[in-house]
């Protein structure tokens, strides 16, 4: 468990469970890694090749089978595969050539993490990795050398990794990207048509996400409105459905030239599973551009279509706004349409009358309407679910409480009642500016549904029936902080392409031709902070040189050299007075047999015996009280006789 | 001296694929592995040749070895870089030397070469090289250091039979008994009466006590011979046929001294003449054994002319030959027309054979020599 190669499986089978929707994957790798090196540990079980293919093509299957579930994906079966397959070789001890086999599938593994996870979870998997792949390099090298060749263990020092670091940055950074720009798209699939925002979204009672801050896209521009999703036209007595009736196809109706007299939004959307098909804008458009979706078309409701969207990495739209559009009116065909809806109950006709009598004209009806919504009605999510049979009755005459599409629903029959054109539109309402850029986070939470009535003389009204809600939509300081460092991410290294790359240079050369500027304007001051620092740096070195501060092993080496110096003193002393050492003794052994012969300065021969060998083979230190008595020490045993008259 | 591992050739393979993936998954994050597989790649690179050029070896001077045997020893190893060092492998052109998995800084280690030098040659130190693979094993790189010193792997030498001699001489310890007396030698003959100038020490006193007048000891003549030998340098092409051909040479020659016989050696490559007085400790005979490289096209006939015409004429001729063909008999028709003794010495197997005209001929292998005719 402490090889790095096995950490390195670990994270590719964590990186591997990323593949799918759901932890549970990443609990049964866990537990299959874990199960793996504890029965390697107690009873090693070696596996024919035959049983290792079984594995791996056990593997593959489960991954595809399982891929064939809704919001699963069978696009990874390989590396499903490969995990069975290393916690087979889990179970014992490897080879080199097996090593190195799962350490390149962990890594392709971990490239399947680097395709799935684009969030900022990749960030601690990146950082494992970037350490945990030298590491694992280094310890498979030295397993191709005898431990006894060894007087110092190989380690990752910081400033390997750091350099490792570095260059892993600068490589994503000015690495060209050429084929990286979008020349395979990944094409998605459509999606269930206008059902995304109304059931996974907005109900909450059907598990959708409603109250959830993630953020789905950005959007950037000046007085922003509601963005409009889709429409919904038709009205079945229940719920209400989009229109049939295909849209036109999207012309840029002004060149890029003119485009500048217009107003201009850019959107980021980071969760392009979580538009469908449309694009959200919020008016009628006069040009698109993007490059991650084809074919887009104004429908008649003026919003987006598009015949295909896919994710790319830079999923990023820009439009122009048509400042004042003009009413254009409905034909008769959507007039008639527009006004349909099946009979209600006489309470609910009786009802209305009653409670527009008195206004006639139909804006004031209409806005009479939505103030009674505001007003009388309570928002909540996850409320009861309406009568089917009559669910405007149940809603306006008992509940009088629920979500925004129950009030753009109950307001557009309404309207319908009153003989007004009505929509309903499901769209998004822009939240907060993030508080690092100018950008408007639009989260899961801000979808919302809201009507829309014609008048021939105003065009389409916006009508927003739904009451004030009462939630608790603050968000805490961290949270801001991951969703900051979030789109961070997103912005800055998941979209880093082609064109971010051009910027990311230029920037780079604008601000060397700044700081070259500013040199030359203060050349004078320059130079002479330059001056001062050369002078600064040639005294300290020169004061290190004197004192010798820096090198660590200089005292230590003058320790051994004295020690030499003073033993062999001690020798020299000894052999005067014909007491010899012989060469097969060592220091302590000679010290032994002059104990024996009771010498009067024997403790002396001890003491500088002893501190020879502490400094000589334990490389300990000499400080100046010590020299003093060893000195003193060796004058005794020099003069033993001028000793024992004192 | 820089080249990629095997682990560093799969790796970047790893991270081409890595490329290729991140372009049809159309994801920049697929880059920041492949970053950090290149960043290993840059910090090997780096550390490794700060190693490979600051590493300190220090060879014994010169070592003399056999064919089998391993150094004895120690080479010492400095690491001079102020930081750890390590995965570093010495290689000489025999094999690997050295292997050291780490070091500390400034470190001096003394370490004795495992190697078993299984082949002759002179393996000059200058020629061995520090390579480091540190600290990830994906490049190698090498150094070539001007280290002084070499390696002599002397052929391993076998008991055999001596040569067939010829152009006896008398000589103190020859091994060879001669039909005449001498006043001197190791050989004890008999005893002769005693002659005016015959020395003091030479009297036998045992004899001379029983009347007949004073006896003086005598010895048989002491003989050594000469054999020259002539040596082809490869003609067969096979590194492993000369090698079995040196240690036939250097056993030959070695039982040829033993035996009190002068030994002339010609090797037909270079045509240097050497003389060996019997009895001799004949380490230059193995130093030019060791030393003898691959030299095809070296039997010709007017090169062993030239070689039997710079031997003693007296001497015995011994051709040791890593091939025979038609110039062989030719020339050995030659000599035995001028009435030369003449032995033939060829490997085992492996070599075409010619007619060689009932001259005593012995195949040689790698351990040993056997009689053919």
């Amino acid at each position: 468990m402490n090889r790095a190669l096995n950490q390195l499986i670990l994270l590719g089978f964590i990186c591997q469970s990323l593949s799918w929707d759901g932890y549970l994957l990443f609990f049964v790798n866990l537990g299959i890694w874990f199960g793996c090196l504890q029965i390697a540990k107690r009873k090693p079980i070696l596996l024919p090749p035959i049983a290792e293919v079984v594995l791996l093509l056990a593997g593959c299957g489960i991954g595809i089978l399982i891929g064939q579930l809704p919001d699963q994906s069978a696009h990874f079966f390989i590396g499903h595969g490969m995990t069975l397959f290393l916690a087979g070789r889990l179970l014992r001890a490897m080879d080199r050539r097996e090593q190195l086999f799962g350490m390149i599938a962990a890594i392709v593994q971990i490239g399947v993490a680097c395709t799935v996870v684009l969030d900022y979870r990749f960030i601690p998997i990146l950082i494992v990795t970037a350490f945990l792949i030298p590491r694992t390099l280094m310890e498979l090298e030295s397993d191709h050398f005898p431990k006894s060749t060894y007087s110092v263990w190989p380690r990752l020092r910081f400033s390997r990794m750091l350099a490792i670091m570095v260059i892993m940055c600068g490589f994503f950074a000015v690495f060209p990207r050429g084929l990286l720009s979008s020349a395979f798209p990944t094409l998605r699939p459509p999606g269930p048509d206008h059902g995304t925002l109304l059931d996974s979204v907005l109900d909450p009672s059907r598990g959708g996400t409603a109250g959830s801050s993630r953020i789905i896209m950005q959007v950037k521009g000046e007085n922003l409105r509601y963005m409009r999703s889709f429409a919904l036209t038709t009205i079945d007595g229940v719920k209400w459905l989009p229109d049939a009736m295909p849209g036109k196809n999207l012309n840029n109706f002004v060149s890029p030239e003119e485009r500048v007299n217009y107003p201009r939004r850019q959107v980021r959307v980071k969760e392009v599973q979580s538009i469908g098909k449309f694009l959200p804008t919020d008016g009628r458009i006069v040009a698109i551009e993007g490059k991650f979706f084809s074919g887009p078309r104004r429908t008649f409701h003026e919003y987006i279509e598009c015949q295909a969207v896919w994710t790319t990495a830079n999923n990023v739209y820009e439009y122009w706004l048509e400042p004042n559009p003009e009413p254009h009116g409905l034909g008769r065909r959507y007039g008639r349409a527009l006004l349909n809806y099946p009979p209600q109950s006489q309470e609910l006709v009786e009802w209305l009358d009653k409670e527009l009598t008195g206004i006639e004209e139909p804006l004031e009806q209409a806005r009479h309407l939505e103030n009674f919504f505001i007003d009388n009605f309570t928002y909540e999510l996850g409320a009861p679910a309406l009568n089917r049979v009559k669910p405007i009755d149940d809603f306006i005459f008992n509940e009088r409480r629920g979500h925004c599409e129950r009030y753009a629903a109950a307001m557009g029959l309404l309207l319908r009642m009153k003989g007004i054109h009505s929509r309903v539109m499901v769209g998004y309402v822009p939240g907060k500016t993030s508080w690092f850029s100018d950008w408007r986070n639009i989260r899961a939470r801000d979808a919302h549904a809201w009507t829309e009535a014609y008048f021939p003389e105003l065009g389409w009204v916006q009508l927003d029936a739904t009451p004030r809600a009462e939630m608790d939509l603050s968000t805490s300081a961290l949270r801001e902080l991951i969703d900051a460092l979030d789109v961070a991410w997103y912005v800055n290294i998941v979209n880093f392409d082609t064109a971010a790359q051009r910027g990311f240079f230029t920037s780079g050369v604008q601000g060397f031709m700044a700081t070259a500027g500013w040199a030359k304007a203060n050349s004078s001051w320059l130079v002479i902070s330059v001056v001062c620092v050369a002078l600064f740096l040639v005294w300290r070195s020169h004061r290190r040189g004197m004192t010798g501060s820096r090198d660590t092993g200089k005292p230590r080496k003058k320790a051994q050299i004295l020690a030499g110096h003073y033993y062999g003193k001690m020798l020299r002393s000894l052999a005067q007075q014909g007491i010899e050492r012989d060469v097969h003794m060592t220091p302590l052994e000679f010290m032994e047999t002059l104990r024996e012969r009771a010498l009067p300065a024997f403790s002396d021969i001890q003491f500088v015996t002893r501190r020879f060998c502490a400094m000589r083979y334990g490389e300990c230190a000499l400080s100046e009280e010590d020299q003093q008595r060893i000195e003193t020490a060796l004058s005794r045993v020099d003069k033993p006789d001028a000793d024992d008259s004192n | 001296m820089t080249r990629l591992t095997k682990t560093g050739w799969t790796l970047l393979g790893v991270a081409f694929v890595l490329y290729m993936a991140s372009m049809t998954s159309q994801s920049g994050l697929l880059l920041f592995p492949i970053g950090v597989l290149l960043g290993c790649f840059a910090v090997n690179y780096f550390s490794a040749r700060r190693i490979a050029s600051n590493l300190l070896v220090e060879p014994p001077e010169n070592a003399h070895l056999s064919e089998g045997q391993s150094l004895s020893q120690p080479w010492r190893i400095t690491n001079a870089t102020p930081a750890a060092a390590g995965f570093i492998r010495i290689h000489s052109p025999a094999g690997p030397l050295l292997r050291i998995g780490g070091m500390q800084p400034n470190e001096t280690a003394s370490l004795v070469p495992s190697l078993q030098f299984d082949r002759r040659g002179v393996f000059r130190n200058e020629e061995a090289r520090v390579f480091s693979f540190y600290p990830f094993g994906l490049i190698r790189v090498g150094r070539r250091q001007s280290l002084p010193g070499e390696v002599v792997v002397n052929p391993a030498i076998y008991e055999t039979p001596a040569p067939r001699a010829a152009g006896y001489d008398a000589m103190v310890g020859g091994k060879y008994k001669g039909g005449r007396r001498s006043n001197s030698g190791s050989l004890f003959s008999g005893v002769r009466p005693a002659e005016p100038g015959d020395p003091l020490k030479h009297i036998h006193w045992k004899s001379s006590s029983k009347g007949q007048g004073l006896m003086t000891k005598s010895f048989d003549e002491e003989l050594s011979g000469r054999v020259a030998f002539i040596m082809d340098c490869g003609q067969s092409g096979v590194p492993k046929i000369l090698d079995d051909c040196a240690r036939a040479a250097g056993s030959l020659m070695f039982a040829a001294l033993d035996e009190g016989h002068h030994v002339e050696w010609v090797e037909l490559a270079g045509m240097n003449r050497l003389l060996v007085p019997p009895f001799s400790d004949g380490h230059e005979i193995l130093d030019t054994l060791a030393r003898i490289e691959l030299t095809r096209d070296c039997l010709q006939l007017e090169r062993l002319r030239t070689a039997a015409d710079r031997m003693s004429r007296k001497s015995s001729i011994v051709l040791l030959l890593t091939e025979t063909n038609d110039t062989v008999a030719e020339f050995v028709g030659e000599l035995s027309a001028r009435g030369r003794r003449v032995s033939v010495y060829v490997p085992e197997k492996g070599v075409s054979t010619a007619e060689l005209g009932g001259v005593p001929t012995f195949s040689y292998s790698e351990k040993e020599i056997h009689s053919l005719a």
